[in-house]
């Protein structure tokens, strides 16, 4: 733990050195590290218990970095590339209930499971396995959009600190969250209306 | 796909952004036409803005919304946003202006459906009007109300951003004194929806919520009632439970009327828990039921006494045993008026709870209890720290810091008995005070003996100068205090003065018919007695016992006034060799101290029955009922001895010394007194006129076992100390002339006797005068 600890660390200041290859060295740490939180939140079967993505990410946080002194930016770098895995987690937990059901057509998480996690209107779950099609779909053609819809719905990051993780405007941020959600939206619904 | 559309696809996702952020901004009626505009013509890129308006509308949701069917709803001017919690009239949520009008986030409470009748229609309106009369900061205001389209009424209230009292106070790791101070605020609120006749009547720590800036906030007047006159007080709903037990009161447990006395209740039930982290009323199986029964029957133990581990103590910035201390007194006797089981002896009103909490932030007197003479100096000890750095004033505090354990002593010395043996009393006075002046002079040198005196003359200048004005009950305390100490020293006229001067202080503070006022009287009778005019003292005894009988009876502390003014009394008549009227008041204190004794093991007030029968013991002895008086000296020697207390042994075996010798057992009245002797020279100074007493026992015992010469030399021994440590003309000086006149006459030595009767006439003749 303290290896990883040193190891993250030192690749944040790398980081911040402008070494864009440390993110890519971060990355698998901060996922085995938020994967293994979710599935031992999620192992708990505790009546009323929430996988809430803010808690786990914070928690990976603490778990990884944990030093008081870390500044500011290394902590919105930190939280950007755990956005990606928390999304990366979510999507692999639905890909796993998925592969346990009968078929093929029911590839959604069933909400009682994952909390309090956000439901589409009229759909009474949120399908992480199409959201996730949605956004690549949208990181394709705007990858700070995605970057924006991770943050803030993965891991629950508020609008300031999402415009100062990607150190973009408040207003920018706002802005691409807006367009982003009723965009992905418009592609679910379609997708599901195709599907 | 082919490239051409790639490239047109990245493009029209472009131009939709822009588009779609300008019609974002426009009012929905504008932005068709603006679409449309903005498009020009190009039917795809059209669809794909409208669509993007579309999903926009509900996109927010996707993103933000738990599994609740009225998330999304729109009731009345507001859309509901997301569920905060359930109450026990219904599930609140999150709401803001559905209209647009302006941005306000707001609490909307519905009422469960299971409870939608028309009387709880009624009800829930009923609570609507009351709240809309209630505007006060620390109020959650009440917005709007109304009724949904199936008919669920419901209140929309201000949105309070706050964390819970219990949660913000620990986190906060706030002290007990800023605890206090969040409470009065809570206090305050409670206070002001009374005055405009609102009960809340489920007042609990989650119905507080503390803001950031740190101002507390009252949630869900949910089942408050308007105390209109004239409205319909007997008929509440409490058969259906929308209280929470752990806080209600034992009224409302019951399903009777509340009334502002439930409030009080439900206070206390929250400072208990601010205070000591737990709740005052556990059940010990977890059934509403037993709840219930234990808060209507168990009267719960006070804040000090509950179990405080260090993690509560932590959270309240300090120790398991300072939290103890601190809650001891004033806290818990607050806590225990307010959740007083009878709704008629709790505080009148919030108002007077809230101002005790001040009192005690202040540091000054409760109204819960009024303070002992120990307290109220503790008290100004705190208060008047800045003192302790000038020199007078560094003593007084020091004596003061010792002084409540002093007085702790003496009240058990005051029910144990003075009177003559107050010597040996004096002899731990003695060491306390040596304690104390050691500290604050020079080092151990300046604690000899022959210091004492000197500090208490500067400790008494320091009380005649105006340092302790307005401070009765602390100058009463001290004062006391330094004349126990003259006392002791054997200087029974400057213990009088001092008595005297406390009494008056006392009756000053307490009133004439007080406790406190009653017992400095009988002390300072005592001591007028002591000091040499018996006819005096005894007088003001008899009037002290006099007041305690005309004063209402069953007053615990009373009836010990009382006893403590008996023994005095009774001993003071033996003193003055009216043994036999001696005996009535004194069976009648025994008969209160064995009545308000505690059970045993309870130990004090046993030993204050030992003192209670050694004094009837004496007085039996003395006139002429010796063979009754020893069983009770017996018994009193028997808890002396497992009291363990050396020189209160001494005292119960001179007394059943001089009872076996009258029995002619005198081996082993010799055994007891030679014992007490001999502790008496380990625990006083070779002057002390308890060590003369003694010797004049051993005198008379051997002057009737033929060995009159060793009889005169321990009556000459007596008649030297009486004479170098008691005033000129003290009776006690005509006594030991007279035993020892007595014993020179029995010897042949007549012309020697006739000139120490004489003497002793003339003291008699003097003291009678006085």
């Amino acid at each position: 733990m303290a290896d990883r600890i040193q190891e993250v660390t030192r690749l944040l200041a790398e980081l911040e050195a402008g070494d864009g290859d440390a993110a890519s060295k971060i990355f698998p740490i901060v996922y085995d590290e938020l994967r293994g939180l979710a599935d031992g939140y999620l192992r708990r079967e505790r009546v009323g218990h929430t996988l809430q993505p803010t808690a786990l990410v914070h928690e990976a946080w603490l778990r990884l970095v944990r030093d008081k002194d870390t500044r500011f930016e290394s902590r919105g770098h930190f939280l950007a590339i755990a956005a990606t895995a928390m999304r990366r987690v979510l999507v692999r937990h639905a890909e796993k209930r998925a592969s346990q059901k009968r078929g093929g057509g029911a590839k959604r998480v069933d909400v009682e499971e994952m909390g309090e996690l956000p439901a589409p209107e009229r759909i009474a779950e949120v399908d992480h396995l199409a959201l996730d099609a949605a956004l690549k779909r949208l990181e394709a053609r705007d990858p700070r959009k995605c970057k924006v819809v991770e943050m803030r719905y993965y891991a629950g990051l508020s609008v300031e600190e999402t415009a100062a993780a990607l150190g973009a405007s408040k207003a920018t941020v706002k802005r691409d969250w807006e367009f982003a959600r009723a965009w992905l939206l418009k592609e679910m619904t379609r997708d599901g209306a195709a599907g | 796909m082919a490239a051409p559309d790639e490239a047109s696809e990245t493009a029209r996702f472009r131009a939709a952004e822009r588009i779609f952020a300008s019609a974002h901004e426009l009012p929905a009626g504008a932005r068709a036409a603006f679409v449309e505009r903005a498009c020009g013509g190009d039917e795809m890129l059209r669809r794909e803005v409208d669509a993007l308006l579309v999903a926009s509308a509900t996109a927010a949701d996707l993103f933000a919304r738990p599994p609740d069917p009225r998330i999304g709803e729109v009731v009345g001017r507001w859309r509901i946003l997301e569920r905060l919690g359930a109450g026990g009239m219904g599930v609140v949520y999150r709401a803001e202006r559905a209209d647009g009008e302006f941005t306000q986030a707001v609490a909307i409470k519905f009422l469960r459906a299971a409870l939608v009748d028309d009387e709880a229609r009624g009800r829930f309106l009923r609570e609507r009007q009351v709240l809309a009369r209630l505007s006060h900061p620390s109020i959650a205001r009440l917005v709007d109300g109304g009724t949904d389209g199936e008919g669920s009424p419901y209140l929309v209230m201000e949105l309070v951003d706050g964390v819970h009292l219990g949660e913000w106070c620990d986190a906060r790791r706030l002290t007990v004194d800023a605890r206090l101070e969040l409470f009065r605020s809570i206090c305050a609120a409670v206070e002001f929806a009374h005055r405009s006749l609102v009960v809340h009547r489920d007042l609990k720590p989650s119905n507080v919520l503390v803001t950031a800036d740190g101002s507390v906030k009252l949630l869900d007047f949910g089942i408050a009632k308007v105390l209109e006159p004239g409205a319909a007080l007997d008929r509440t709903l409490t058969n259906e439970r929308r209280f929470t037990p752990e806080y209600a009161s034992p009224e409302v447990v019951r399903g009777e009327p509340a009334t502002t006395a439930a409030d009080v209740f439900s206070l206390g039930a929250i400072l208990h828990e601010l205070l000591t982290g737990r709740r005052p009323h556990e059940a010990p199986t977890r059934t509403p039921a037993a709840l219930e029964r234990a808060i209507c029957e168990v009267v719960p133990p006070p804040p000090s006494e509950t179990p405080l581990a260090a993690e509560v103590a932590a959270a309240r910035g300090t120790t398991s045993e300072a939290l103890r201390a601190q809650l001891r007194g004033d806290l818990d006797a607050i806590v225990a008026v307010a959740l007083e089981k009878e709704p008629d002896r709790r505080y009148p009103s919030v108002e007077r709870l809230g101002e005790d909490v001040r009192r005690v932030l202040a540091g000054e007197p409760i109204a819960a209890r009024r303070p002992g003479r120990a307290e109220a100096l503790a008290r100004w000890v705190r208060r008047n720290k800045a003192l302790a750095t000038t020199g007078a004033a560094a003593l007084l505090l020091l004596l003061g810091g010792g002084t409540a354990t002093t007085v702790l002593w003496l009240e058990a010395q005051g029910q144990a008995r003075a009177a003559r043996r107050q010597s040996t009393v004096t002899a731990r006075v003695n060491e306390l005070m040596k304690a104390l002046l050691q500290s604050i002079s020079s080092g151990p040198a300046a604690a000899r003996d022959d210091s004492l005196p000197t500090q208490l003359e500067s400790v008494e200048r320091s009380l005649d100068g105006a340092l302790l004005e307005g401070e009765p009950a602390v100058e009463a305390e001290l004062r006391a205090m330094v004349a126990s100490t003259w006392s002791a020293l054997g200087r029974a006229p400057q213990a009088e003065v001092q008595f005297a001067r406390a009494a008056a202080l006392d009756r000053a503070a307490f009133g004439a018919d007080a406790p406190a006022t009653l017992r400095a009287e009988a002390l300072h009778g005592h001591a007028v007695v002591q000091a040499g005019a018996p006819a005096r003292g005894i007088e003001l005894l008899g009037d002290v016992v006099a007041r305690c009988e005309r004063a209402a009876p069953g007053s615990a502390e009373l009836a010990l006034a009382l006893a403590l003014a008996l023994e005095f009394l009774g001993d003071d008549l033996v003193d003055d060799e009216r043994p036999a009227e001696a005996v009535a008041p004194l069976r009648r204190c025994l008969e209160l101290r064995e009545r308000t004794a505690a059970p045993p093991p309870a130990s004090p007030s046993r030993y204050g029955i030992a003192s209670a029968l050694n004094a009837l013991g004496v007085a039996l002895a003395e006139s002429g009922a010796a063979a009754e008086a020893e069983p009770l000296l017996r018994r009193s020697l028997e808890l002396r001895r497992e009291e363990r207390t050396a020189w209160r042994v001494a005292v119960a075996l001179d007394s059943l010394g001089a009872a076996l010798t009258r029995l002619a057992r005198f081996d082993e009245a010799e055994r007891a007194l030679t014992e007490a002797l001999e502790l008496r020279r380990e625990n006083l100074d070779r002057d002390h006129p308890d060590r003369a007493a003694t010797l004049g026992h051993l005198g008379a015992l051997h002057r009737e076992t033929g060995r009159p010469a060793d009889a005169e030399t321990e009556f000459r021994e007596a008649l030297r100390i009486v004479r170098a440590r008691l005033p000129e003309h003290h009776p006690r000086i005509a006594r030991a002339l007279r035993d020892l006149a007595d014993l020179l006459e029995r010897r042949g030595r007549s012309d020697e006797a006739k000139v120490l009767v004489a003497e002793a006439d003339a003291i008699a003749a003097a003291a009678r005068a006085k």
